[in-house]
C-alpha cells in the first residue's frame, strides 16, 4: 500500500507539470515559447517559396520579390510611372507587393494584407492602389501641412496660437522627418516603433496604425495643450482621433472645443481640420 | 492506517506536494501579456508571461518557460514617478541558445511605486509595480506587452 501511495503521488504531481509544459507560450501560439522566427534562425522560416509573399527591400532602388527570385527595379529618385507597381497582370510588375517610396517619402510601406494601402509621398498627389480590385481611384495627398491625410471638414481654430504659418515654430517651416513616426511631430520616435508607450491603435483602410504616447516638448504636445486635449489610448469610440502627419495617429478625449471625430493636423498653423 | 485513510492520504498529499512544487517553480500570479507581430502582420498573443525587471533589464519568460526574451543594459531615467528605459541589447534565449536580435528600438516603462501612475501626457495608467514595453526588431517584428512584475530590483 505504501508503494501504491507513492505511485499515486508521483502520478498526480507529474500530471499538471506535464500538462503545463505542453501548453505552449500562449493561447494563440501553436508552437512552444515565443515565436520570433523572422529574427532567429529556425527551420520553418527559411522556405524559398513560402506561402506568404513579401518583399525584401535592399537599398533604395530595388524591390526583390522573394517568392520568384526576380527583382523588379524601379527608379526611386524620379517620379516615373515605373516606380509604382500597377494592378495589372503584366509580368513586369509585382502585383501584390511592393515597398513604395516616392521621392522624399516618409517611409510608408505597402503590405501584402488588405485591399488598399496608403502611400505617403511628400510631393504632389499620390495614388492608392487597390491591389485586389485593380482600381486606383482613391488617394490622399500631402500638401504642406496635410501630410498623409486630407480632410475637407471644419477647421477648428487653435485657441492659443493665432498667427502666420510656422509662427508657432518661430517662423521656421516644420517638415516631417521620415525616419520618425508621425514625422517627429509627436516626438522623436523611430518609424513604426516606439521609444514611447503604445497608446492603442486605429484601423484605417485595412491597415492598423499604432498610436504612441506623445513626447513632452514636441510640436504635437503643444497642439494638444493648445486645444486642451489630453491623450488617451486609441480604440474606444467617441474619441477625438487626430491623423497625421506621416501616418501618426493620436487619440484624445473630446472637450468643449473639439468634438469626437476624425481630424487631420495642419502643421503650418497648428490647427485641426475635421473629416 | 486504515484503507480509507490511506486513500485520503493518497489524494490529499499529492495535491499538497503539487501545489508546493508549482509554488516554487512558477509565479502563480504571472500576469504578463506579450504580443508579437511579425513583419507580415500576423500576430500571436501570449499570456501568463513572467516579467522581471532588474539591473536596468527587462526579462520576459514565456509561460511554458521555453523562451526568455531580455532587454538588457538599457539606459534608464526617472520620468516622474515612472522609470523609463531605452536601448540596450535585445536577445532571445530558446532551445538552449542565446540569439542576439538586432533591434531598432526598445523601450519599457515601469512603475516602482505602490500607486497607479500616469504615463506622460496620457490618461493611460501603469499599475503599481507593473511594466509596459515595446520593441521593434531590425527585421520588423514588434514585441509589445505589459503586466505586473513578478520580480523587481530597482537598480
Amino acid at each position: 500500500m505504501k508503494y501504491l501511495t507513492i505511485v499515486l503521488v508521483v502520478a498526480l504531481v507529474a500530471a499538471p507539470l506535464a500538462a503545463s509544459a505542453q501548453r505552449g507560450g500562449g493561447r494563440a501560439a501553436p508552437s512552444r515559447g515565443f515565436d520570433m522566427h523572422n529574427d532567429v534562425p529556425t527551420g520553418t522560416a527559411r522556405g524559398r517559396n513560402g506561402a506568404v509573399a513579401h518583399n525584401q527591400t535592399t537599398g533604395n532602388t530595388a524591390v526583390y520579390n522573394r517568392n520568384t527570385n526576380t527583382a523588379t527595379t524601379y527608379n526611386k529618385s524620379t517620379n516615373t510611372a515605373t516606380q509604382y507597381h500597377p494592378n495589372t497582370s503584366s509580368s513586369n510588375f509585382n502585383r501584390n507587393s511592393g515597398a513604395y517610396n516616392g521621392a522624399n517619402s516618409a517611409g510608408a510601406y505597402n503590405k501584402n494584407t488588405g485591399n488598399a494601402a496608403v502611400y505617403n509621398k511628400n510631393t504632389g498627389n499620390m495614388t492608392v492602389y487597390n491591389k485586389n480590385t485593380g482600381s486606383s481611384s482613391t488617394y490622399h495627398y500631402n500638401t504642406s501641412g496635410k501630410n498623409a491625410y486630407y480632410y475637407n471638414g471644419r477647421v477648428v481654430a487653435n485657441p492659443v496660437y493665432v498667427g502666420p504659418a510656422w509662427g508657432w515654430n518661430r517662423g521656421v517651416a516644420w517638415a516631417p522627418y521620415g525616419a520618425y513616426w508621425g514625422g517627429g511631430f509627436w516626438g522623436p520616435f523611430a518609424v513604426g516603433a516606439a521609444t514611447a508607450a503604445i497608446m492603442g491603435s486605429i484601423v484605417y483602410a485595412n491597415q492598423t496604425y499604432t498610436s504612441y504616447s506623445v513626447s513632452s516638448g514636441s510640436p504635437g504636445a503643444t497642439l494638444l495643450s493648445n486645444y486642451g486635449l489630453r491623450q488617451v489610448p486609441c480604440g474606444p469610440p467617441g474619441l477625438v482621433v487626430i491623423y497625421g502627419p506621416n501616418f501618426g495617429v493620436i487619440c484624445a478625449d473630446p472637450n468643449g472645443r473639439v468634438a469626437p471625430g476624425s481630424y487631420a493636423v495642419n502643421v503650418n498653423n497648428l490647427t485641426l481640420q475635421s473629416q | 492506517m486504515t484503507p480509507a485513510r490511506l486513500i485520503v492520504a493518497a489524494l490529499v498529499l499529492p495535491l499538497s506536494v503539487s501545489a508546493l512544487v508549482l509554488a516554487l517553480s512558477a509565479p502563480a500570479s504571472a500576469t504578463g501579456n506579450v504580443r508579437i507581430q511579425q513583419r507580415d502582420g500576423s500576430v500571436k498573443t501570449y499570456t501568463g508571461v513572467i516579467l522581471k525587471v532588474a539591473h536596468k533589464s527587462l526579462t520576459l519568460i514565456s509561460a511554458d518557460r521555453v523562451s526568455t526574451v531580455a532587454i538588457s543594459g538599457a539606459v534608464c531615467a526617472h520620468d516622474g514617478a515612472l522609470v523609463r528605459c531605452t536601448g540596450g541589447g535585445f536577445s532571445l534565449l530558446q532551445d538552449g541558445k542565446r540569439h542576439i536580435v538586432p533591434f531598432k528600438s526598445a523601450t519599457f516603462y515601469f512603475n516602482p511605486t505602490d500607486q497607479d501612475q500616469l504615463l506622460p501626457l496620457s490618461t493611460m495608467k501603469i499599475g503599481p509595480h507593473s511594466v509596459i514595453f515595446a520593441v521593434q526588431t531590425a527585421k520588423g517584428t514588434y514585441v509589445t506587452g505589459n503586466g505586473k512584475l513578478d520580480q523587481e530590483l530597482t537598480q
